[in-house]
């Protein structure tokens, strides 16, 4: 476990899950770089090169992305829909990990094809173990889809 | 047509009766026709005895005046044979001897002529002489024969023309007689029939009465309906009890007024307008106001028909009215309620339109600063364990049960109003085959713990499949949990009564609890209970209590401390 290369989007917007994320994941020795975007235009850049992350290499992509639905700016559904509108994102795994049940919310992830959902459980411990369970899932058992050829 | 018959009949009977009459009268004529000719044959002879005394007085005398007879004779011959020629015209045999006759008779009169002369010229002796021949006598004697044989002709001829005459008579008087039985008969026949169709017009007249009697009985009789007919011009010729009632005039004030005293002065021009289409069209229909005897108001149903014979003459108008204010007030209420349901509803999205986005930041902002509390206290109490002495480990084991118990009341409340929400689903629900269900994850949580679940079979139910498994969750759950501290702990799920009457119970042998405060269970947030004994949020039988009430039935509690808890529910 804990391949460098492999990296994470954490798209966040709350400063302590943020932290308690992070702690879950060392807690379970997934190693790999975390990248935090705080709202939905950061995560954008990131994933597109472009704004803050101007010029990043975009042959990099996130093996997971770990996606709260509310978000300022722009929220994660729209986030979820630009990315499986463009091509260099479609494939990539996203998990909504949000505090919502709500039915709506389900239904409008996995409409724009969301490959998970999970709903952050209030108990910390139970945290832990989602998220043990999502690194070795996604991060090892999971076959990532094959990385699109660079385009200029 | 029996009459054109009757008629037929007389006219036969008269025909043949005038027929036999005059077969009779020309029998008769007949008859006397065969006696004038006997007459006149007679006269022939006695004529010619004249002819011959006065020729015998002259011959003896040679005076002229003795031969008057003997002219006088002659002019009588030529006259009775005149007569008898004629009467031979259609009496062939007589034709016959009168030819015979006729030379016979000239011949004598040549000879008595002869004989005259002779006289006159020659003297006595010269006409004796021609006497003497005998001649004349043989003349005589002839003329005599053929006229006995004439006579005797005439004489049958007459006999037989009685004869057919009488015969001729008698068969007139049969017919006629006849006839007139017949016609008795007739007249008879007619009288009866007469009879007959007077006696049956005096029914039909009786009928007709009786039919009338009670048709006027019926519409005077009738309350509800003011039945009354105008005439053509619109003026009241009838009214029944049912219009004195409604409309408050009594027949003798208002027979003979203008139907147009029922109506408001704004609808002045309503009652010629509602005859002109009761006119064209037979009939006219509508509800409008009508004003009362004392000036009151009422809403009336109206109907005018126009009232023909049978050539399609307007005789006049029925009409019909009914006091239907009360029907109108009703209908008016019935709308208002109707509008105000209406604006109720519309409020009532609203409200729940409200309630959903409410439940939905709760479902997310609430239980965001839950996780940082609960998630942190944790971290502090693993990562800095060397740091913190019992106590403080204690302080933060309360503040994360706290947590812990908040984000349950948070998903019960949620709960709770998603079910008030949602639409309630009708499906075919096995309960028995859910409470199996329920019961096996429930041993699942405490695999250890010995209890014994009694779940009855086929206790299927028409409810919402999602809403009933909450129900379950809940009292089973709390059976369950009620009897954790209990050995041989028993859970029942059953049902007693029959399809309208049918209960379902679940019984435990647990904790129980104090009737007296039976009241307070299904409150939410109430609890019966310190959280120390049993953990609980106070929500699950509100919720319960909800559903239940939402599927259109009833849950009670039985309990006695100690010993256990019965819940009763229908659906």
């Amino acid at each position: 476990m804990g391949n460098e290369e492999k990296v994470i989007l954490l798209v966040e917007d709350n400063a302590d899950d943020e932290a308690l994320a992070k702690r879950a994941f060392k807690k379970n020795n997934v190693m790999n770089n975390v990248v935090v975007a705080r709202d939905g235009v950061q995560a954008l850049d990131y994933l597109f090169g472009t704004g803050a992350h101007a010029g990043r290499d975009l042959s990099i992509m996130p093996t997971v992305v770990l996606l709260d639905l509310k978000l300022p700016k722009v929220d994660g559904l729209e986030v979820l829909r630009r990315m499986r509108a463009d091509a260099r994102t479609k494939l990539l795994p996203v998990v909504v990990l949000t505090s919502s049940k709500e039915e709506q919310d389900l239904v409008q992830s996995y409409s724009l094809g969301v490959n998970s959902y999970i709903r952050k459980p209030v108990d910390f411990e139970q945290f832990i173990e989602a998220v043990k369970q999502l690194g070795l899932y996604w991060l090892v058992l999971n076959e990532a889809p094959p990385r699109i050829a660079r385009a200029a | 047509m029996g009459f054109a018959a009757a008629l037929l009949l007389l006219c036969l009977v008269s025909i043949i009766s005038i027929r036999s009459t005059r077969a009779l009268v020309s029998q008769n004529q007949l008859e006397g026709d065969a006696f004038d000719q006997l007459l006149h044959m007679t006269d022939l002879v006695s004529r010619l005895k004249d002819a011959e005394t006065g020729q015998r007085g002259y011959l003896l005398t040679g005076e002229e005046q003795y031969l008057q007879p003997y002219r006088d004779a002659l002019t009588g011959l030529e006259t009775d044979l005149k007569s008898l020629r004629q009467s031979s015209s259609n009496n062939p045999e007589l034709r016959e001897r009168l030819n015979r006759i006729e030379p016979l008779i000239r011949q004598k009169l040549a000879e008595l002529e002869q004989t005259i002369t002779l006289r006159r010229e020659r003297g006595y002796e010269a006409a004796i002489a021609v006497v003497k021949t005998d001649k004349g006598r043989q003349l005589m004697d002839d003329i005599r024969k053929v006229l006995a044989e004439m006579r005797d002709q005439g004489e049958d001829r007459v006999k037989a023309r009685a004869a057919e005459a009488a015969e001729s008579a008698r068969r007139t008087t049969i017919v006629i007689a006849a006839g007139c039985a017949v016609m008795v008969l007739i007249v008879m026949v007619a009288g009866l029939m007469v009879r007959r169709g007077l006696i049956a017009q005096r029914t039909a007249e009786r009928d007709l009465r009786e039919a009338e009697e009670r048709f006027r009985l019926l519409v005077a009789s009738v309350q509800e309906y003011a039945i009354l007919m105008l005439d053509t011009e619109g003026h009241v010729i009838s009214w029944n009890s049912g219009a004195e009632r409604i409309k408050g005039y009594k027949a003798h004030e208002i027979i003979g007024q203008h139907f147009s005293c029922f109506y408001p002065p704004e609808d002045k021009d309503k009652p010629a307008r509602e005859l002109e289409i009761a006119t064209k069209t037979g009939r006219y229909e509508e509800e409008g106001w009508r004003v009362r005897k004392d000036g009151s108001r009422f809403w009336a149903s109206v109907a005018v028909c126009a009232m023909r014979d049978e050539d399609g003459m307007l005789k006049g108008f029925a009409k019909i009215t009914r006091d239907v204010t009360e029907r109108k007030r009703n209908e008016d209420q019935i709308r208002k309620l109707n509008e105000n349901l209406q604006n109720h509803s519309v409020r009532l999205e609203a409200a729940n339109k409200e309630l959903e986005a409410f439940s939905y930041s709760v479902s997310h902002d609430l239980r965001s600063p839950l996780r940082s509390i609960d998630g942190f206290s944790l971290a502090l109490m693993e990562d800095h364990a060397a740091k913190l002495d019992p106590e403080a480990r204690d302080y933060l084991q309360r503040v994360r049960a706290a947590t812990k118990r908040m984000a349950h009341l948070i998903d019960d409340l949620l709960a709770l109003s998603r079910v008030s929400r949602t639409e309630l689903v009708r499906k075919k629900v096995d309960l028995s085959e859910a409470a199996r269900t329920v019961a096996a994850e429930l041993q699942k949580t405490q695999p250890d713990r010995q209890a014994q679940f009694v779940i009855a079979d086929g206790l299927n139910v028409e409810g919402d499949p999602h809403l009933l498994r909450i129900v379950l969750d809940n009292l089973l759950g709390n059976a369950w949990k009620f009897t954790a501290k209990r050995d041989g702990a028993r859970i029942e799920f059953g049902s007693v009564g029959e399809n309208g009457t049918r209960q379902f119970f679940i019984r435990d042998n647990g904790a129980g609890f104090d009737m007296s405060y039976a009241h307070k269970l299904f409150g939410a947030f109430q609890r019966l209970h310190a959280n120390e004994e049993f953990a609980g949020t106070g929500i699950g039988l509100a919720t319960v209590q909800r559903i239940i009430n939402r599927h259109g039935g009833r849950i009670s509690a039985e309990g006695v401390v100690g010993e256990g808890a019965t819940f009763r529910f229908s659906l």
